[in-house]
């Protein structure tokens, strides 16, 4: 089963979470230095590695050369957030491991050799970081990672020195946005060494209210207090949330209002564009999770999420659409599933 | 004059930010600048559509140690043949030697951007085993910690036993 098919911890409010690490290996030099060959022997050390690993782990991963995919099918797993938008565009020498329920994946010769990353529904930073080191360790075993002393894991960008570790979560914030509460969220998330930005739609106009919140500083602090900073602030975001999702009741008439026409147009419209669709299942979400939409899941929601991105619905149709047949399939699609 | 984000049509935004005095600019189309929005500044997401602009602002954050390496004669990685301008100038170090062979020119971005110097977190198998016991050491003293914080303390004493151990290597190496 499909990762995004489950609702994690806090998953009124947290969608997911995603752990990265960076590792590169000692005895090449980075990407920008590397010759065609070394992309390929990096492509196969590690793979190699994880495939001769002792353990049931590695028998999960699938290994894709990523110049032998689709430009949908690479996309899509972008908008799936299994590898970076980068990676999908640039495919030349670079490979994906992914695991079958495509819950951790690794990059190979992303910005840095390696980037390991793992993905959980809702709230479980703990859990997301055991797995990305225990696969971490299995590549550990076989290659010979570039380490220092003093600045530990050694990166192509020195942003992400010391432990390579992005942690970020995923969240659902229609309230916080509503009621305008989020730029001063921004602001106090950034002077406390945290990033915020939309997650879907570019710039800094978020579509649907999905938010990434992730952790900066990868130097002089360990993975657990990194994780437990992000975690900390987190869990008040969340609460934010939830006390604006509550005073909102108070206005039910108005909230009702707009989560019904929401769901009115996703059971009816006949064409809808992914920035449409992305506000109208936000409301959904929104409705569903305050309990007043009760016959639809938050999986339901989360798996239509994934699905309906551009160039997942492409690559599931397995031709070429223009933009209106994509639109139509899209809704179409969603009326198949909410009728049910 | 071409749009620095999407190289189609013509500038005509002019914008100019200071970082620490570096004067950083942008000149865009009117579409790109709109789709940024003003305050685009203040968020990454922004920037990563913008990434030669990142990179010269990352690459700003090391040119300020430029003037100390100014005046030594040029020097290149013995293994990768990059050049510390060359570091600079996009912000991505060419290969894992560099960092020895420019640690010192480094070392005032690498704290400018995560305000420490020094590693703390997990180690590879490949690391010195001083550094392992080190490390050991470091996570035995925190299950001390809790072991006591919860009056466990047969396993306290078993702990601190080893502890002992560990730092009796330690000194021997």
């Amino acid at each position: 089963m499909k990762w995004y098919l489950e609702t994690g911890p806090e998953g009124d409010v947290v969608v997911s979470t995603r752990i990265r690490l960076a590792r590169n290996i000692a005895e090449f030099p980075f990407l920008s230095r590397m010759s065609e060959d070394q992309f390929e022997t990096v492509n196969k050390k590690v793979k190699d590695a994880l495939y001769s690993a002792n353990s049931a782990a590695s028998n999960d991963f699938e290994f894709y050369e990523m110049e032998k995919l689709t430009p949908a099918r690479a996309m899509s797993l972008a908008e799936r957030h299994l590898i970076s938008p980068q990676f999908a565009k640039d495919k030349k020498g670079r490979a994906l491991l992914l695991s079958k329920d495509d819950s951790v994946s690794i990059m190979l010769n992303e910005e840095d050799h390696i980037r390991i990353q793992t993905l959980l529904p809702g709230m479980q930073l703990q859990e997301a970081l055991i797995q990305a080191n225990s696969i971490d360790d299995l590549l550990d075993e076989k290659l010979h990672y570039a380490f220092d002393e003093n600045i530990g894991y050694l990166t192509c960008c020195p942003t992400n020195l010391g432990t390579g570790l992005r942690a970020s979560l995923m969240l659902h914030l229609p309230a916080t946005v509503q009621a305008g509460a989020l730029l001063s969220l921004e602001n106090a998330i950034s002077k406390l060494g945290l990033t915020i930005r939309g997650t879907f739609g570019e710039g800094s106009k978020a579509k649907g209210a999905f938010y990434q919140v992730s952790n900066q500083i990868t130097l002089g602090i360990t993975e657990a207090e990194a994780v437990e900073n992000l975690n900390t602030i987190a869990q008040q975001i969340i609460s934010q949330e939830r006390i604006i999702r509550e005073s909102f009741k108070n206005k039910s008439l108005l909230l009702e209002d707009k989560i019904y026409r929401s769901h009115g147009l996703l059971k009816s419209a006949r064409l809808l564009s992914a920035d449409e669709f992305m506000e109208l299942i936000s409301d959904l979400r929104l409705g569903v999770t305050m309990g007043i939409i009760n016959d639809i899941s938050i999986e339901t929601i989360n798996s239509l999420i994934n699905e309906m991105q551009p160039a997942t619905l492409v690559a599931s149709a397995g031709r070429k659409l223009n933009a209106q047949s994509r639109d139509e399939l899209r809704a179409l699609k969603i009326r198949e599933v909410l009728a049910m | 004059m071409l749009c620095e984000k999407c190289g189609k049509n013509n500038v005509t935004t002019h914008l100019k930010q200071v970082i620490n005095g570096d004067v950083q600019e942008l000149h865009l189309c009117s579409e790109c600048a709109e789709e940024l929005g003003y305050g685009f500044f203040s968020s990454l997401q922004s920037f990563n559509d913008l990434v030669p602009s990142l990179n010269s602002f990352l690459g700003g954050l090391f040119t300020q140690t430029m003037p100390i390496q100014a005046l030594n004669p040029p020097r290149t990685c013995s293994v990768c043949g990059s050049s510390f301008e060359e570091i600079a100038q996009d912000a991505r170090v060419g290969c894992a030697n560099c960092y020895k062979e420019f640690y010192t020119q480094l070392l005032p971005s690498i704290q400018r951007i995560h305000g420490k110097t020094k590693h703390v977190g997990k180690i590879p198998s490949s690391a010195s085993d001083h550094l392992k016991l080190r490390h050991e050491l470091k996570a035995l003293q925190q299950n001390l910690n809790d072991a006591v914080s919860v009056q466990d303390y047969e396993n306290a004493a078993k702990i601190r036993d080893r502890i002992r151990e560990i730092e009796g290597q330690v000194k021997e190496q």
